[in-house]
This record gives C-alpha cells, sequence and structure tokens, in this order.
C-alpha cells in the first residue's frame, strides 16, 4: 500500500456505501444492503485499473461513489489535483464537486440512454463547454468539430441528432463528450458492453489511443473478462462488496491467489475448444449483500474453504509484487490461470492480405 | 405465416412427401435454402437468405453471428413461432418427427395441430430472458405442470411428481420448496433453470437455446452451460445453440455455423471453424473479439464499417464491402457457393472455388493490357 | 500497454454513414419526428383540421353569424329551421334561398305555429353588407358577414323563444365554450407542472405532501366540488370576471390528473443515464430540469393536457346548464342548452338541443388529437 503521493491520483480508503431497506409507514430500517463493503484502493497516474465481479459485487456503484454521483456511507476519497492539492471527494461541498467535475468524468454502458435525443451532437458535446464556461459560439464549434474528429467521426455530422447513428457511434459521442472538458480521471462504467461484438474492438483501441493523447486514467468497469484482460494494467476483483484480489493485469490471469478468481476464470467461456472447462464449476448462487455469509463472504462456495473461513474474515493482505488478496490460505493454493493461445491463418487468407493489417475498406 | 403455394395452404400429406429420399440416418433435422423476410415500415428486411443448415441425433449445433445476421429469426423459423416477425419466403424446414415421420415444417399450418403436436414434445426452445419468457402470476410449478400435461395424458399429481423430479435433474435445490414459489422469487439463474425444466419436460429431441446465458452472471453461465451439456450427453437430445458469443459456442457446441447478413458463411465442427477459420469474416471476427485467452499488447484488429441495413443487401457476397481479400468484379456480382475446404468444414467464399486462381491471372492480363 | 504492431494512436477507420435514410431524419427534430408520426393517425388529423376550423369561427364570430347574438324579435318566437333550397315553383335557381314563414297561433294550444309561405322567397347572399357595424378583434370596423338575406329572415338552425337565431347564438357561444376550456387546462397545466414538479424533483416530505394533497382533491366528486367553487362567485359580477372565476373554478379541480403524471414523470427521469451524464458535466439543477427533463416529458404531457380539455369543456356547460357558470347575457353552448332544461320545451323545439351537438363534436375533435398527440409523443420509444 505504500506509495509516494506523487504517483497516485485517486486513494478510496475504507469507503462504504450502505443501501437502508426500509418497511412499512414509518420507514423503520429493517436491514441494509452493503453494496461497498470498506474498500480501500490506489490509482496510479496514467493507468487503467481494472474493476471486475458479477452481479451485486458493488463494482458500479463503487465508480459511481467515487465521483459522488452518490453519496458515500463512509470513508475518503482522496482525489490528487494537478497542483498536488488532495482533495477529499466524499466530503466536498457542493461547488467543489462542481469544479472537480472537470477533472473526474464518467463514460456510461449504455450508448442509447446516456445521450439525451432532444440534443443535436455539436450540442451535447459542447454543453460541457458552455456549462463550465469555457468557451461558447464559434469557439465551442470549432473545439467540438476536433473533438468529433479524435473520436473518429466526421465533423459534419455536428448538427445531428443521436438517433442517426449506430451504437458504437453513439458511444463515440458520448465518450467525446466526457473528454470534452479535458478531465484527468475517467470512469469507464461497462462502456462496451452494449455494443455488438465486432464494434467493442474499435471502441477498445479508441479509449487506448485517447488515453495516449489525453493522458487519461481510467478506472474500467467491467464484467467481461476478456475486455479486462486486454485494456487493464492492474485488476481489482470484487465480490459481495469487498475486493478480493488487486494486482498487475498479467499476473493475475497468469496466476490468480484468490479462488474466487480462479472460479472466475474457469467460468468465462474461451473460444479455444480445447479448452473447455470441464465439470468443474462454480455451485451455488451470488450471495444476497443485505444478508452476507459468516466469516469469509466466499466460503460457502468456495473449495478450498476451512474452518477458520466460516469463523473468520480475512483481511485484504499485501503478498508482494503489488499484490493484495482477500484470503486465509492465499499463500499455499495453487490456482489456475487461462493460457495463452492463437488463432491460425489460413494459407488462402494469407496469400489474399494485403500487407497492412487492419486497413479500411 | 401460412405458405402458400398457387394460393392454397398445404395440408399434411404435402408435407410429408416434400421430403427427399437420401436422407443420412442420425439426421434430425435439415434446413434447406430458408428465406425468411418481413415487412417494416422502411422496408423489407431480408432476414435470411437461403441457408442451409443439418443437425444429427445427439448432436450439439451452435449458430454465431453478430446482432442482425438473422440467428434467431431462422430459430423461430424452424418451430414457426415468427408470428408478425417474419414471413417464410421459400426453402424446407425439414425435422424427422417421431410421431409422424420426416416433415416438412414449413408448409405446415402455423397454428395447426401438426405443429402444435410437435413444439414443446418434439422440439423445445428457452429464450434469453427468462422474466420475459415465465409468467409472473403463475407459480413456477403449474407452468411446466402445463407443458407435461399439454402433451401427455397424466393426472395433476403425477404430473406435479414429474415436475418435482424434473426442478431436481436441473440442478434446482429443495424442489418441492420452489415448485410453489412464483417467478420472482427466483434468482436469474434459477428462473433459466426452471425454462430449462419446462423445455425437456416432455424429453423433446431437439432443443433449441436462443441466447440462453447473455443475462446471466459468468459463473451462473457456466452453471448453465454445463447442464445443457450434461443433458445433451444423459438424455441424447440434440441443441441448436444461439449465441454471439464465440466462447459460449467453444464450450457448448460440437459443430458450428457462423452467420452473416442471413446467410451461413462458415460451417463444421467447432474445432475446424474456431481454431482455422476459412472465411474471412470468422477470421476478422476471431481477430477482433477480445478474448481472455489471448495476451494483452495485440491491438485488437477491428472489422472495418459496420454491419449494413438487412434492408439492403449488398450484391454478391454479402460481406464484401468489408473484406480485406475482396476480389473486384467477382465478390461483388456473384454470390458465393459454399465451398467443402476440408472433410465436413466448409466456407461460402470465392478464395477456394476452383476457378478463383484462373480468375485472378485473367483480371492481371485485363490489367495488364 | 505496448501495442506491438501500431505506430502512434491511430486513427479508427472512418465510422461509416449512419443507419438511418435521408438527411432528413437525421436532422429531424424531435417536434419533426413527432410530426410525422402525428401524421399517420388519420382521424387526429380531421380533428385537426375541425378544431381549428371551430376556432377560426370562434374567432371572427361575427363574420360568420347572419346575425347577433341578442337580436330578439316576437316575430320568430320558436321557429324551426328553415331549409335552404335550390328549386323552386319557377324552376332551379343557382342562388340557395330560403322561404318565409307565416306564423298563426294553434286555435287549441295558443302555441306559435309556422307554415311554409312559398311566396316570400328570400334570396340568400354572400359576403353580405348588413348595416350593422362590428368590430374585428379591435383592430377596425366592418359590417361585412359571410352570408344573410336583405329582407326577411334566415334561421339555419331555427329561433329560441325570444326570437333569437340558434345558429348565430351558437357561433358566438363557441368563443366562450371553446377558450374557457383551453384557458382553464393551461392554469391546470401551470399547477400542475408546480406541484408535480416539486414533489419528483425533491421527493422526500415535500413528496408526501403533495401527493396527499392530490389524493384529496381527487377524492373529491367533481360535480359538486364544481358546484360548491361556482356557487361561490357573486352573482353580480360581469361576464368578464365570471368567465375568469369559471375557468379558476375549472382548473382548480382539473389539475390533479396533470400534476400526478408530472410527478411521475421527474421520478423516473431523475434516474435517467442522460440526467446524470448532465450533472456529471457540471450542469446546474436549473440547466438539467428546464433542458434535459422538462424536454423530455413535455409532449406526454401536452398530449394528457389535450386530452384534459373535453372535460374542462363538459365542464363549462354543465355549471351553465345548472345556472351556476355563465349566465344571460353572457352565450356559451351551456347557457344555450339551459333553455332546453324542460321536457315541453324541448318537445316543441327539439333545435334547442343543437348546442348539444356543438359540445360532442369539439369534445370529439379533442379527443382524436389527444390521442395522436399521444401517440407521436415519444418519437424515440
Amino acid at each position: 500500500m505504500s506509495n509516494n503521493g506523487q504517483d497516485t491520483i485517486l486513494k478510496v480508503e475504507n469507503l462504504t456505501k450502505h443501501f437502508p431497506i426500509q418497511k412499512g409507514f414509518l420507514k423503520r430500517e429493517i436491514g441494509r444492503v452493503r453494496a461497498v463493503d470498506d474498500v480501500s484502493l490506489d490509482i496510479r497516474e496514467g493507468e487503467t485499473l481494472g474493476l471486475v465481479g458479477e452481479s451485486g459485487c458493488g463494482k458500479t456503484t463503487l465508480g459511481r461513489c467515487i465521483l459522488r454521483a452518490i453519496e458515500p456511507t463512509s470513508g475518503r476519497i482522496l482525489f490528487y489535483r494537478s497542483n498536488g492539492e488532495e482533495v477529499d471527494v466524499a466530503k466536498a461541498d457542493k461547488e467543489t464537486v462542481r469544479h472537480l467535475r472537470r477533472d473526474m468524468q464518467l463514460v456510461f454502458q449504455d450508448p442509447y440512454s446516456s445521450l439525451n435525443p432532444r440534443m443535436t451532437v455539436k450540442d451535447l458535446i459542447g454543453e460541457p463547454l458552455v456549462v463550465n464556461r469555457i468557451c461558447t459560439g464559434r469557439e465551442m464549434e470549432k473545439r467540438v468539430a476536433e473533438l468529433i474528429r479524435q473520436v473518429g467521426l466526421r465533423p459534419e455530422y455536428m448538427d445531428r441528432y443521436p438517433h442517426a447513428f449506430s451504437g458504437g457511434q453513439r458511444q463515440r459521442i458520448a465518450i467525446a463528450r466526457s473528454i470534452a472538458l479535458n478531465p484527468r480521471f475517467v470512469v469507464c462504467d461497462e462502456p462496451v458492453s452494449a455494443l455488438d461484438v465486432s464494434i467493442q474492438a474499435q471502441i477498445i483501441n479508441l479509449l487506448l489511443d485517447l488515453q495516449k493523447v489525453f493522458e487519461l486514467t481510467y478506472l474500467f468497469v467491467a464484467h467481461d473478462l476478456s475486455v479486462v484482460r486486454h485494456i487493464t494494467d492492474r485488476v481489482a476483483v470484487m465480490y459481495v462488496g469487498q475486493v478480493a484480489e488487486v494486482a498487475h493485469t498479467d499476473d493475475l490471469f497468469r496466476k490468480p491467489l484468490h479462488p474466487y478468481t480462479e472460479a472466475l476464470f474457469k467460468a468465462v467461456p474461451k473460444t479455444d475448444p480445447d479448452m473447455r472447462s470441464g465439470k468443474m464449476a462454480l455451485a451455488g448462487e451470488v450471495p444476497d449483500p443485505a444478508n452476507p455469509p459468516s466469516g469469509c463472504y466466499f466460503h460457502p462456495r468456495c473449495p478450498y474453504a476451512t474452518e477458520i473461513c466460516r469463523k473468520q474474515s480475512p483481511e485484504l493482505r499485501d503478498v508482494g509484487n503489488g499484490r493484495r488478496v482477500r484470503c486465509h490460505h492465499a499463500e499455499k493454493l495453487d490456482l489456475s490461470g487461462i493460457e495463452v493461445t492463437d488463432v491460425a491463418l489460413s494459407p488462402e487468407l494469407s496469400a489474399s492480405q494485403p500487407s497492412t493489417e487492419g486497413t479500411s475498406v | 405465416m401460412r405458405l402458400r403455394r398457387n394460393g392454397k395452404q398445404i395440408p399434411l400429406q404435402h408435407a410429408q412427401r416434400n421430403v427427399p429420399d437420401n436422407m443420412p440416418d442420425n439426421r434430425l433435422l435439415d434446413i434447406r435454402d430458408l428465406e425468411v423476410q418481413f415487412d417494416d415500415p422502411e422496408g423489407t428486411v431480408y432476414a435470411v437468405n437461403g441457408v442451409d443448415l443439418a443437425l444429427d441425433n445427439r448432436r450439439v449445433m451452435g449458430v454465431v453471428g453478430e446482432s442482425g445476421c438473422g440467428k434467431s429469426v431462422m430459430s423461430r423459423a424452424v418451430m414457426n413461432i415468427l408470428d408478425t416477425k417474419g414471413q417464410i419466403v421459400s426453402g424446407q424446414v425439414l425435422f424427422r418427427s417421431q410421431q409422424l415421420g420426416w416433415l416438412d415444417l414449413a408448409t405446415l399450418p402455423e397454428d395447426g395441430p401438426q405443429i402444435r403436436r410437435i413444439r414443446g414434445k418434439e422440439i423445445a426452445m428457452i429464450f434469453q430472458e427468462p422474466l420475459a419468457a415465465l409468467s409472473p402470476v403463475h407459480k413456477v410449478g403449474n407452468q411446466v405442470m402445463e407443458m407435461i400435461r399439454l402433451h401427455e395424458d397424466v393426472t395433476k399429481q403425477e404430473a406435479r411428481n414429474r415436475t418435482i423430479q424434473l426442478l431436481g435433474q436441473v440442478g434446482i435445490p429443495d424442489p418441492q420448496k420452489r415448485v410453489d414459489q412464483y417467478t420472482y422469487e427466483l434468482s436469474g439463474g434459477m428462473r433459466q433453470r426452471v425454462m430449462v425444466a419446462m423445455a425437456i419436460a416432455c424429453r423433446p429431441q431437439l432443443l433449441i437455446a436462443d441466447e440462453p446465458t447473455t443475462a446471466l452472471d459468468v459463473t451462473i453461465q457456466a452453471q448453465i452451460l454445463k447442464l445443457i451439456r450434461d443433458l445433451n450427453e444423459e438424455f441424447g437430445m440434440a441443441v441448436m445453440i444461439i449465441s454471439h458469443d464465440l466462447g459460449v459456442i467453444a464450450e457448448l457446441a460440437d459443430d458450428v455455423a457462423v452467420m452473416y447478413l442471413g446467410n451461413v458463411v462458415e460451417r463444421g465442427t467447432v474445432r475446424d471453424v474456431l481454431k482455422n477459420p476459412k472465411h474471412p469474416y470468422t477470421h476478422a471476427l476471431m481477430r477482433s473479439i477480445p478474448r481472455a485467452e489471448v495476451d494483452r499488447g495485440q491491438r485488437l484488429a477491428s472489422i472495418p464499417g459496420t454491419v449494413p441495413d438487412a434492408h439492403r443487401i449488398p450484391s454478391g457476397c454479402p460481406f464484401h464491402p468489408r473484406c480485406t481479400s475482396f476480389i473486384p468484379g467477382l465478390c461483388d456480382s456473384v454470390v458465393p457457393q459454399a465451398h467443402e475446404v476440408e472433410t465436413g468444414h466448409r466456407a461460402a467464399c470465392h478464395l477456394y472455388s476452383e476457378n478463383v486462381q484462373q480468375y485472378r491471372q485473367d483480371q492481371r492480363v485485363v490489367s495488364e493490357r | 500497454m505496448s501495442n506491438t504492431n501500431q505506430h502512434e494512436p491511430q486513427q479508427e477507420p472512418q465510422a461509416p454513414e449512419p443507419i438511418s435514410e435521408g438527411e432528413a431524419t437525421h436532422l429531424a427534430s424531435q417536434w419533426t419526428l413527432m410530426w410525422r408520426r402525428f401524421k399517420r393517425h388519420k382521424l387526429a388529423m380531421i380533428s385537426l383540421g375541425l378544431l381549428v376550423i371551430i376556432y377560426i369561427v370562434a374567432m371572427f364570430a361575427e363574420f360568420f353569424a347572419p346575425y347577433g347574438p341578442w337580436e330578439y324579435s316576437r316575430d320568430y318566437v320558436h321557429m324551426p329551421p328553415q331549409q335552404v333550397r335550390f328549386v323552386s315553383d319557377e324552376g332551379f335557381h343557382l342562388r340557395p334561398f330560403v322561404y318565409g314563414y307565416e306564423q298563426y297561433r294553434h286555435p287549441v294550444t295558443r302555441q306559435f305555429q309556422y307554415d311554409v309561405d312559398t311566396d316570400e322567397r328570400y334570396p340568400i347572399r354572400f359576403f353580405v353588407r348588413t348595416g350593422r357595424p362590428y368590430s374585428v378583434l379591435g383592430l377596425f370596423e366592418t359590417d361585412i358577414r359571410l352570408f344573410g338575406v336583405e329582407e326577411g329572415h334566415v334561421f339555419l338552425l331555427g329561433a329560441d323563444p325570444l326570437g333569437r337565431c340558434v345558429f348565430s347564438r351558437i357561433i358566438y357561444g363557441s368563443r366562450v365554450s371553446t377558450t374557457i376550456g383551453l384557458a382553464g387546462e393551461a392554469v391546470a397545466l401551470f399547477l400542475g407542472l408546480l406541484v408535480g414538479g416539486l414533489c419528483g424533483y425533491f421527493g422526500g416530505a415535500i413528496d408526501d405532501l403533495g401527493q396527499r394533497l392530490i389524493e384529496f382533491v381527487r377524492s373529491i366528486p367533481e360535480i359538486p366540488l364544481w358546484m360548491g367553487f361556482a356557487a361561490a362567485v357573486p352573482r353580480d359580477w360581469t361576464v368578464t370576471q365570471t368567465y375568469f372565476a369559471i375557468t379558476l373554478v375549472l382548473s382548480l379541480v382539473g389539475w390533479s390528473g396533470i400534476g400526478r403524471e408530472v410527478r411521475s414523470k421527474f421520478l423516473s427521469l431523475r434516474e435517467e443515464d442522460f440526467v446524470m451524464s448532465a450533472r456529471m458535466i457540471g450542469a446546474p439543477t436549473r440547466r438539467v430540469i428546464g433542458r434535459h427533463m422538462i424536454p423530455a416529458f413535455m409532449s406526454h404531457i401536452i398530449a394528457s393536457a389535450t386530452l384534459a380539455i373535453p372535460g374542462m369543456i363538459i365542464g363549462e356547460t354543465a355549471l351553465s346548464f345548472l345556472g351556476l357558470g355563465m349566465r344571460p347575457p353572457a352565450v356559451s353552448w351551456g347557457v344555450l342548452l339551459s333553455q332546453a332544461q324542460n321536457l315541453r320545451t324541448v318537445a316543441l323545439a327539439p333545435w334547442l338541443l343543437l348546442p348539444g351537438v356543438a359540445v360532442i363534436v369539439t369534445c370529439l375533435a379533442f379527443c382524436f388529437l389527444g390521442d395522436g398527440l399521444r401517440d407521436a409523443a415519444d418519437p424515440y420509444s
């Protein structure tokens, strides 16, 4: 957990978000949904941190808390501005939060609902500039045209409405809107999940390109491990509101340390038929975040669980190499990751390929 | 939908007569040159354009393609549940019914007694969103029992016992309690299992699964895929699994058909097609999708352009506008046949036709002049 | 993140042409898209045309009506409608005409009866100068009317107990009846937006309070509530004052429906991605509401408001019919109908019920229009 303040752009400390369950006329609280349960994370400037997990793990809620789109219950969210100043996003007042919006942005999952269908592309991409009094009129149009070009669309389209565009193009527009303010930190909330499989590649490549050009830091929330492997530098795996494991992407995929991560990797369907996972699917259901199991939340489904796992909740421990694991047996287990394979190129196909790959037709 | 030849509906005898003689013994379903269209305010949508697909007993066939390729429409055409979504314009859907022998399902009246005998009993289907497919106001047990009692002459108690047994078979814990619960009381994975239970209640020969796991978490998805695999192995039930996820297909299927804009562009065993793709689209697709088993650092080569509008299918090969192996003059004018590249592995691409070399040479001669 | 075979960030292959057909759709605002969908609804289009005609007639009532609303005469008491003819004993005439009536008293009942008098032929002239000037919208004076007769009388829909032309009075009555519905609904819309907006946006205690208020208003039966409010209007107020009072009465009862709808739209829109996106880029609350939330549901609300207008028209008609709303000398369809209250009058002069037809036609037109608007309301769904 040690890192010097200059490298880190965001530090989440013991962040918790509970949703109360209310019943009756007087709204008595009968329980709590522990959406985010004492999460601590660091994000370094310029990196892409992946946040993965299944439904109910709290990754979306965590992303929204960090941006103060929803109010955290407790904990600190320390954001380091370009001048080095440290701001606690969780406790900042409304004015400060509005100022912070220039530095921290969000890319939504669904490009069909995140763009106001009643505004033109120009208004959509220009709105951040207008609202923050950066520029208006002709100056704004020039900036918008530039942004449109940078996301791979033609500026002539800026007077069109979103319904004129396909899903992939809309997502480009949404991304242009998010980077209009030149932010330093962008939370990407499942940005390619709603898109067609072959379009996902285009948007992933775009996000990578923009990261270079604008020197962005990404928090990449996703449920699709394949996408995560491609785009992230480090990954945090979440389970029922807690961080189960944090590691560099390559390390994680080659050799996970938490049994849940191993189970996830086994469950991901691989496109190589020789790598079928066989009979070892993970049993049971994802627990109810309002009523998690005792001790280690994963123990009812864990093939390696022992007595201590049922009684005592493990801490998120530093195990070296920048890796952290929340498991009593992390050092003792020998878990398997995902091997690497590739696709053959038939001779007829390679004979007809032009020399450069990925040329547009 | 009614298939009319000269304006008259075709009765059962005709449906039985349409079947060719030389069907292999273990063939269960043979789709020949199927075309499905439907109309919307913008014109005619050519959803399925001449699809040939064969499925044998006890095999799992995967149908994979992106949205708009026609795979869902085709699956619904098999059981003829297109409703307002489409019309079978031509082609045959030949099915070896246990009760009625070989039949052309496409010619049977849409809600006639014959096809209703087949639906549920011999061919069953499960869908992507169980919440939409299951009734919210009936207990799940009753829904499965309805399926049983529609097709078999059993008492209510017998049906209930069968149901509890089925729920256990699909991996639902505590089935005696679950049988009286409502849909909303179950999780997503449980609901999908109930749908599977309903589908296999009458031991169908063929199960069609249309994106059955897309809405589920990855660990639950693995459970459902394993369940389907087990059912295929234990009961010898043939499966047609439709998905846009190549990983799901690779996990589950024995054979695979890749579809693009209403055509099957490549067919073969799942090993042949996914590890050694012959069609440029399949190859480009494998290169463009993020895969967990491929290392970082390899930039995803995205397929240029987007899928064209199904109102206007490109001439010749439908993939030609986006194909990096495009041969001008040939690919944009002639629809490619399915060429057998190796045994059991077919690709509909001019690159594999015998005269492509000759054609290329001719072209070079022409341009040199 | 090393890219093994690419140079510095490259442009993705240019995204190709957008999917929809035609430039027109790409550049079409939501109103254009709504209009296109609306046009497909034939009945709604016809109703729109009909309502435009009705409002033009109401605006230029003096022009369309052959007589003033209070022109009375003992000679025409309960005169039946005169039939417009083209053929007389002398043959076919291009110019339409009406026969006069001869008045006499029934020997037994002592009622006024009328016989057609073929000797009196009154040709109908168009764009006649009547010598009775009137002011057009307060801008200029003229005395031209659409049609009339030089001598005699032309009562297309008969006369009332005071010998006044029913046709003319229906036309004059449309001024009050059609506009009071619009005005009432406009005020109700304002109230509904205010209360519903506050409830939906702030939630919590404000929402609870607003909802109880809405429920309270809705639980009281409409007609007694109207009657209660209307009875509170002083009898000695002028026509104009009474007009505004009745408008207020109608809107105080009618705002709750709109209020509930606005509230639910606000509640659902709060969770929409594009609303959160607006907050994310730093838009202040008033912009989020005014630029993002309100335009999103305005078309639905307008459709609902349009569907509520017939209720207002019927409300005014009912109140005036009962003598609680507009009163003579004001002319509205309800006032006209109040003369048809007893069975004897209706049996003698059934044409006194014709203002009811006007109410029905107008209300139906608004219903179909609202229907078409509702269908077209969300062009993006």
